[in-house]
């Protein structure tokens, strides 16, 4: 308490001054932390698409139509006269429903063969699929399945019981498909996290059995894959007849439209939090060089009452530190505890990790480091006694 | 009881040694009140550094009671100052933007008086002084005379045995400075040792004992 005292006397004077640079910092980091989430969501999902095998795959959003049609019964449509075409190889599709796992729910997907083929969703252990399934297999990921090993078999609800072959990597990312635009289809928005998911093969598993709340049938958004063999002008029929039913968009459209997202954040979105970090620290360094100056004279008063040179200098640089690495922990706390706060600030997808912490980290640890040394150096020089006769 | 044996203080001034004090040997017993004496430059204030364990010195010994201050660490001397010796001065050396009452509260920082009882004990030591009304003034708004009576409370809060005074009326009319000498003889009474550098014959008088020093060292 006594030294908390001391620590209050370095900075209550600036109360203010401090309160306004705290916030500013918090709110710097806060945003700062969150785009850099942003920025790697956006360059893990492209890294993930064109790892995919969709080189020759396009993406189809269809149209909502005024005459009544529900669009999942038009999206149904549409794939089956696709994939009578010529020169269309399959349709990419998927199902999804929510399952129970022991007292928490996952996300639970089927996955066509087709689907496991192009989407190569990286794996820290184990692998996707079989070929030949003799019963349901799994692959899992997110914190839910934690102390689940590859060849465990796990049990769902409704007693449905799989054998895990895979364990997902660092990201628990898988195509969501969402809406897109028309002007522009970035990665981002064919994919989405979660906190728990398990792939499910089908083949020996009535899917819909799983369903503990309400089952979503196929997505209305698809991919269509043109047969390896298939010709320009088979293609060209296909997309004519594509783009009279909605937005289609080719690989080439979802790799530029996804450079170009990740340009908009980096010439758009990062302009502020760094300009805001870049005002704090200097008001930072300010509001600190003033303290260290105006607190110098004191140094002799408390030398005389029993205070050492050391003791002095550690306290005011220990004060500096806490003062100011707090607002900045708690701006990082702030993104990694609270996702939804985050989600329903930026209305966007993030990956929070070490790799966009740790650069923030490394600031704070720089800011408190000069903190630290600036008393030291600042008093090097001077004794308490020279400060005393000099007052004097 | 305050020993010095031989005590030479010298700074290197252009290249040369300058002794600011060369051999002083001196006892100050228990109890007393002695006043140091001299020009400016004689070498006043740094015997009151050296006596008060503030500065350091190149040659002789220093003991305070039985403790040899030459061999004390920086921590141990803070210690002595904090313990043994209260400090009045010239310039008062209050927390200028503090209230009397923190800067009364302050040495208790640096010891074991629990900080509970921190506020209670400056109080007293304020009421001893008759400021116990301005405990919460900031010392910066308080006349000279109310400074130093703010400082002595400081000086006695830690019931130090020693208070060491530079020039303690040096900044004060002479009817507060009267009043000032006062409180040291005051506290002299109750068995406090009190060492005053001044220039001040009237100061001088209030003391048992006068010590002159002239170019570093001790004349009478």
């Amino acid at each position: 308490m006594k030294t908390f005292t001391l620590c209050l006397s370095f900075v209550k004077r600036y109360a203010l001054s401090i309160c306004i640079t705290c916030l500013t910092l918090a709110s710097g980091i806060f945003l700062l932390v969150a785009m850099v989430g942003m920025y790697q969501f956006q360059k893990y999902t492209l890294e993930v698409y064109k790892a995919s095998d969709l080189q020759d795959a396009v993406f189809v959003m269809p149209s909502f139509f005024e005459d009544g049609t529900e669009l999942r019964e038009r999206s149904q449509m549409i794939q089956e006269t696709a994939s009578q075409m010529d020169g269309v190889s399959h349709i990419l599709n998927y199902q999804s429903s929510i399952a129970g796992y022991g007292d928490h729910v996952t996300n639970a997907m089927y996955w066509s063969k087709e689907m496991r083929d192009n989407f190569k969703l990286q794996l820290v252990e184990g692998e996707w699929f079989s070929e030949d399934p003799t019963e349901t297999e799994a692959v899992i990921g997110g914190a839910v399945w934690d102390g689940v090993s590859v060849g465990d078999t796990v049990t769902l609800s409704n007693g449905v019981t799989a054998k895990v072959v895979g364990i997902m990597g660092e990201h628990v990312v898988y195509p969501a498909f969402s809406s897109g635009t028309n002007d522009a289809f970035p990665a981002s928005k064919l994919f989405n996290t979660i906190d728990t998911m398990v792939f499910l093969t089908e083949e020996t598993i009535d899917f819909a059995s799983l369903n503990i709340k309400n089952m979503s049938g196929n997505k209305t958004m698809f991919f269509v894959c043109f047969a390896d063999d298939a010709t320009q002008a088979e293609k060209d029929a296909v997309l004519l007849y594509l783009e009279s039913e909605g937005v289609v968009r080719t690989y080439e459209d979802i790799v530029q439209d996804s450079e170009d997202a990740l340009a908009s954040i980096v010439t758009e979105q990062f302009p502020l939090p760094l300009f805001l970090l870049c005002i704090t620290t200097i008001g930072i360094l300010c509001i600190c060089a003033v303290i260290v100056k105006r607190s110098m004279p004191d140094m002799a008063k408390y030398y005389l009452l029993g205070c050492t040179k050391a003791r002095y200098t550690g306290i005011l640089a220990g004060t500096m530190a806490c003062v100011f690495s707090i607002p900045a922990l708690l701006g990082i706390a702030a993104v990694v505890l609270s996702p939804d706060v985050v989600h329903q600030i930026f209305h966007a997808k993030y990956i929070i990790d070490a790799h966009c912490v740790l650069p923030i980290i490394l600031y704070v640890c720089l800011l408190v480091g000069i903190l630290i040394l600036m008393p030291m150096l600042f008093y090097r020089k001077y004794s308490p006694v020279d400060l005393y006769r000099r007052n004097l | 009881m305050l020993k010095l044996e031989n005590v030479s203080k010298i700074y290197v001034v252009g290249g040369k040694p300058f002794y600011a004090l060369r051999d002083v040997s001196l006892e100050i017993g228990d109890g007393e009140m002695v006043a140091v004496r001299g020009r400016s430059g004689a070498g006043k204030s740094t015997l009151l550094h050296i006596l008060g364990a503030l500065d350091t010195f190149e040659r002789g010994d220093y003991w305070m009671d039985d403790v040899h201050v030459n061999e004390l660490n920086s921590r141990q001397l803070a210690k002595i100052r904090n313990r043994k010796i209260g400090f009045v001065l010239q310039d008062f050396s209050l927390i200028n933007h503090k209230t009397a009452l923190y800067n009364v509260k302050a040495p208790m920082l640096f010891n074991n008086v629990p900080y509970r009882q921190m506020k209670s004990k400056a109080m007293q030591a304020l009421c001893e002084m008759h400021m116990e009304s301005q405990a919460k003034k900031d010392v910066v708004n308080m006349s000279g005379g109310q400074r130093q009576r703010v400082a002595i409370a400081r000086a006695i809060v830690n019931d130090t045995p020693i208070i060491l005074a530079d020039e303690p009326t040096g900044n004060l009319d002479s009817s507060t400075a009267a009043e000032i000498m006062e409180i040291f003889k005051k506290l002299n009474g109750e068995g406090k040792t009190v060492v005053i550098v001044t220039h001040d014959d009237a100061v001088a008088s209030y003391c048992h004992r006068t010590i002159t020093i002239s170019d570093g060292k001790i004349i009478e």
